[in-house]
């Protein structure tokens, strides 16, 4: 039993957190009327370079051989940087086409030249649409993946959170009933969810120490102490369950949906619960846009919207056999 | 990272599942003066097993298991209802653990044996009525007289002081001393003359509490576990000796409690109604909601024995397990009553049991450092806060 990154993770997490510090610094946003779209985009380019989208994907599609548990790490971190929602579709459209055996569609989307934008529902609006060449649709029971071709203008939804644009799907690649493939998408949305938990948390962590107020700073009032020690505990609450989840879900036990759906659930808490305390912790500053509080808030509320509510998530959670002790 | 046990992990769990199906008591813990004998008996024969001590190193008669083996350990005994140590915790989690690391050679002599056999019952004398959360504040006070420690004071909350054989005693002996300077950790023969026990009753109903009153009580210098002046250094001595294994029994207990409500809420109504509580969307969603933190309560365990068995040294991860483990007892427990409701007015009713666990989780919530202590900690230690004392 190991439920903790080993060294070799923790270099790759050790890469990844560096690179995105300087690639997408959070005073980017600072910058009015930033081209969010475009960022997007930029962004998006990254991906194939870095290998984002193929951590769990054989060599032979251009993948680096990793698992899935390799895979939510990288999301955590991902995650923490408010990332495209486009990655989290495109690493989704990656286990769909190789269980489908289009080994090309995958590497292509390894290597981003082919980009998925994510949908749920019947819904005709589509996200992380910014260079999207397929949309990944997330419906009750099933997952699908199509060509698609966004219509009209982009535009961006809940403010800088991510670009978005109605999209007419065509031909339908692939269906997949497959239940683990959805709840391989959950495990995912909630590795990026419990990456904005583990930002608010640190974005408090870190103003704390230098906002005096009373002439002490205010990380020595135990109110505001005790509000973040508890955004702490959500933040690694949400970790670890995360990657018990990976575990579950890549080994196939047989607990792996109450494990998958616990993260979405509690991720999802976390990253709500941190992102309204952080700007709480915040002050009139945190109320602002000069400030990533409320973004991390919005794309909170976006990912649970698409991946899972709480309630739905309950009720499944309640028909769950009880967990393997 | 995996979730599989080792060939020879596997077969230790084997080894513990099926030495408790033939051992474990059939019955409850009864109440009151017999819980004393229970839990002796159960000590003879945790002892006779060659189960005592599975956190103890060999050499002190223990079984040296590893962090793994230790956890498996309490996993099984949460499932099998093995019983608790009951009065031996303290002897067993608290003051055998400082002999070790910190005792003397005739200490360890002395005491090892008994504690680990069932015969020594040892108790807690550190808080004070002016002194809880603010421990380092204590002021009962011994002054070195030749070859004792006379002590006069009085300690409060202590747990099975009574049956005790031994205290764990902290004392000023340094006068006009401050803080965690100054104090000495002794080893108190509750049997000494000046020794005054009263027994408190807690809301449990039980009188497992005690006030104990020290009246010029002579206490030999031999027995300062450490250096006279430096208790503080050997009350932290054993912090982390179980590093964090001991919450282990409580999270799969939860789980299990959990699991019994959720079958007792598809089988009986919320009061006034007359479908099953778990057809209430509220009550079963915030089952549910239970089951997913306890499931990250497991996990929270896993990833923290996982990085110390890595070798990482144990730090605050403890306090957000321990708080964590409070808040969803305390959950739990309310969530049950509230759904028993009119049941638990009838004093013959099955469903006592759950109110008496209800009190004890308001009572852990407190005990071992209240969860406002632990948020204090985490805040100091892994945020790195600037202290707001």
């Amino acid at each position: 039993m190991l439920l903790a990154p080993d060294e070799t993770q923790i270099e790759l997490l050790t890469a990844v957190g560096d690179m995105l510090a300087g690639e997408a610094p959070f005073d980017r946003w600072y910058v009015p009327d930033l081209d969010v779209v475009a960022e997007e985009a930029r962004l998006m380019d990254l991906a194939g370079p870095m290998g984002w989208l193929g951590m769990a994907a054989p060599e032979a599609v251009g993948g680096s051989g990793g698992d899935l548990v390799d895979e939510c790490l990288v999301f955590m971190k991902l995650g923490e940087r408010i990332m495209p929602l486009g990655l989290l579709a495109g690493a989704v459209a990656v286990s769909a086409t190789i269980a489908a055996g289009q080994s090309d569609l995958a590497a292509a989307f390894i290597a981003g030249t082919a980009r998925a934008a994510l949908a749920a529902g019947e819904e005709p609006r589509a996200f992380g649409t910014a260079g999207a060449t397929h949309v990944l649709r997330i419906a009750q029971t099933e997952l699908s993946l199509a060509q698609g071709r966004t219509i009209g203008a982009e535009t961006v939804a809940l403010d800088a959170s991510s670009s978005t644009a109605t999209i007419a799907e065509e031909g339908s690649l692939l269906r997949s009933i497959d239940a683990p493939l959805k709840l391989r998408l959950q495990l995912l949305a909630a590795a990026m969810l419990q990456g904005l938990a583990r930002t608010a948390c640190n974005e408090s962590n870190a103003y704390a120490k230098v906002r005096e107020q009373f002439g002490r700073p205010i990380g020595s009032f135990q109110a505001v102490r005790h509000r973040i020690a508890d955004m702490e505990l959500r933040a690694r609450l949400a970790e670890a369950q995360v990657s018990f989840a990976a575990v579950a879900l890549r080994d196939g036990r047989a607990d792996a949906e109450l494990q998958v759906l616990s993260a979405l659930l509690l991720a999802g808490d976390a990253a709500m619960s941190n992102g309204e305390t952080n700007i709480h912790n915040h002050g009139a500053i945190g109320t602002t846009t000069e400030n990533i509080g409320h973004l991390l808030l919005k794309r909170a509320i976006l990912l649970i919207a698409l991946t899972g509510e709480a309630s739905l998530l309950k009720d499944r959670i309640a028909d769950c056999q009880p967990p393997i002790m | 990272m995996d979730l599989n046990w080792s060939p020879e992990d596997s077969e230790f769990r084997e080894r513990v599942r099926a030495w408790l199906a033939d051992n474990v008591p059939q019955g409850p813990r009864p109440a009151g003066a017999e819980a004393v004998a229970f839990d002796r008996a159960w000590q003879a024969t945790l002892k006779q097993g060659g189960w005592a001590g599975i956190a103890w190193p060999t050499e002190y008669g223990g079984q040296g298991l590893s962090l793994t083996q230790q956890m498996i350990w309490f996993e099984e005994n949460a499932k099998a209802g093995a019983p608790s140590a009951g009065v031996f915790f303290v002897a067993q989690m608290h003051a055998g653990p400082t002999l070790i690391v910190m005792g003397s050679e005739a200490q360890k002599a002395k005491h090892l044996n008994g504690i680990l056999g069932g015969e020594e019952i040892w108790c807690q004398g550190f808080s004070e009525p002016g002194s809880g959360s603010d421990l380092a504040s204590l002021r009962t006070k011994g002054v070195v007289d030749g070859d004792a420690i006379v002590v006069s004071g009085q300690k409060i909350w202590t747990s099975f002081a009574d049956a005790a054989d031994y205290q764990e005693l902290l004392v000023r002996t340094e006068p006009g001393s401050e803080r965690h300077a100054g104090l000495s950790w002794v080893i108190c023969d509750m049997r000494a003359p000046g020794i005054t026990v009263h027994p408190i009753r807690k809301l449990t109903g039980h009188a497992e509490f005690a006030s104990v009153f020290y009246d010029e009580v002579r206490i030999p210098l031999s027995n300062v576990v450490g250096e006279v002046g430096q208790g503080w250094k050997t009350a932290m001595a054993t912090l982390g000796f179980e590093r964090g294994t001991a919450f282990t029994a409580e999270m799969v207990h939860l789980v299990l409690r959990l699991e019994e409500l959720i079958e007792y809420a598809k089988s009986h109504p919320l009061p006034g109604a007359v479908r099953p509580a778990w057809s209430d969307d509220e009550c079963r969603r915030t089952l549910s909601r239970l089951r997913a933190d306890l499931a990250a309560l497991r996990a929270m365990n896993y990833a923290n024995l996982s990085r110390y068995a890595g070798g990482a040294a144990p730090g605050a991860e403890g306090s957000l397990v321990k708080l964590f483990t409070n808040q969803l007892a305390q959950r739990l427990e309310r969530v049950a009553i509230d759904m028993m409701a009119t049941r638990l007015l009838d004093p013959g009713s099955t469903e006592q049991a759950w109110l008496d666990a209800y009190y004890r989780s308001i009572v852990q919530a407190i005990g071992g450092g209240t969860v406002d202590i632990q948020r204090e900690i985490i805040a100091d230690r892994v945020l790195g806060l600037p202290r707001s004392r």
